[in-house]
């Protein structure tokens, strides 16, 4: 195969809580979070979080593990809308997030753990424009 | 329909002892942070023995990583930089803070042991971090696109 699959299908933060990331060049983004916590949903006009806000009621709902480590299903959760996820148990929570949520001149969005220690790795998909690596442009800036 | 599933599985947390199934992908790609030592090593089952690049049945050994991908930062605030490793392996260390490389599954599925051992087709994968980098993986270019509940499970 002579393109990666970074670059070509997604991109990727794997140290991802708490950071903007750059929806500029792609249609969604998936938060793979692990740890019984509490997942919110931002989004903003800067990576450094300009004007930051919830994304309103838009998470209807998401998938869940029961094993990290990839010995379980998936199982889809739904919930009222929210801009957030409290999961109290599943060991790994997969949040989608279109671009298309996001409001006008929104190009940041970001997820956030509630203190509990929850890890956030995020992979923008559905991407733009497909770029080798290093062409790709820094999604934390 | 969801990314998850659509374009990719993923295990968040694959280092050292996960085996992850490649039956339904063509490439997986692990996704690490940490500078480390990283080694792929594969076997035909589950609970199978897992065979490094050396391992002396493959004949040419098994060397699936001519480059990778690292950036100096894990938080997505610094580009990409491709690294091309001397020669081929199996192994290789990165001083990169996130690291990212691919195993293409076409390399694989070819390989016998010439020794009779395994017979049957390597379709499970380990990625070892030496010094405790994390790794997690995603498999994409997936045969066939479910919904994320209706995927098979990567480690079993």
């Amino acid at each position: 195969m002579s393109m990666e699959g970074l670059g070509r299908v997604f991109n990727t933060v794997p140290i991802a809580n708490g950071k903007y990331i750059s929806m500029k060049e792609c249609a969604a983004i998936t938060f793979v979070c692990t740890g019984a916590d509490t997942f919110t949903i931002t989004e903003a006009l800067t990576s450094g979080g300009g004007s930051a806000q919830g994304i309103s009621t838009l998470i209807t709902h998401f998938y869940q593990s029961t094993s990290t480590a990839g010995t379980a299903v998936w199982t889809k959760q739904t919930q009222s809308g929210a801009d957030a996820v409290v999961q109290g148990a599943a060991d790994i929570t997969a949040i989608e997030v279109h671009a298309a949520w996001l409001d006008d001149t929104f190009d940041y969005v970001c997820c956030t753990n509630g203190g509990a220690g929850g890890l956030v790795w995020a992979l923008t998909h559905d991407l733009e424009v497909q770029r080798k690596p290093e062409n790709l442009a820094v999604l934390v800036a | 329909m969801e990314g998850l599933g659509r374009l990719f599985n993923v295990i968040p947390i694959a280092a050292d002892t996960v085996a992850v199934y490649l039956g339904e992908c063509a490439t997986i790609s692990f996704v690490c942070s940490g500078s480390d030592t990283y080694t792929v090593s594969i076997a035909t089952a589950f609970t199978g023995t897992y065979r490094a690049g050396a391992y002396a049945g493959f004949s040419p050994a098994w060397t699936p990583i001519d480059h990778y991908y690292k950036s100096t930062a894990a938080d997505g605030s610094a580009a990409w930089t491709r690294v091309t490793l001397g020669a081929d392996a199996a192994t290789f260390t990165s001083t990169g803070l996130m690291t990212v490389f691919a195993v293409h599954t076409a390399g694989i599925r070819r390989l016998v042991d010439s020794t009779g051992t395994d017979s049957g087709a390597y379709t499970y994968i380990k990625c070892v971090s030496t010094g405790g980098g994390l790794v997690r993986a995603v498999t994409h270019d997936l045969a066939v696109q479910r919904g994320p509940a209706n995927l098979k499970i990567l480690s079993a």
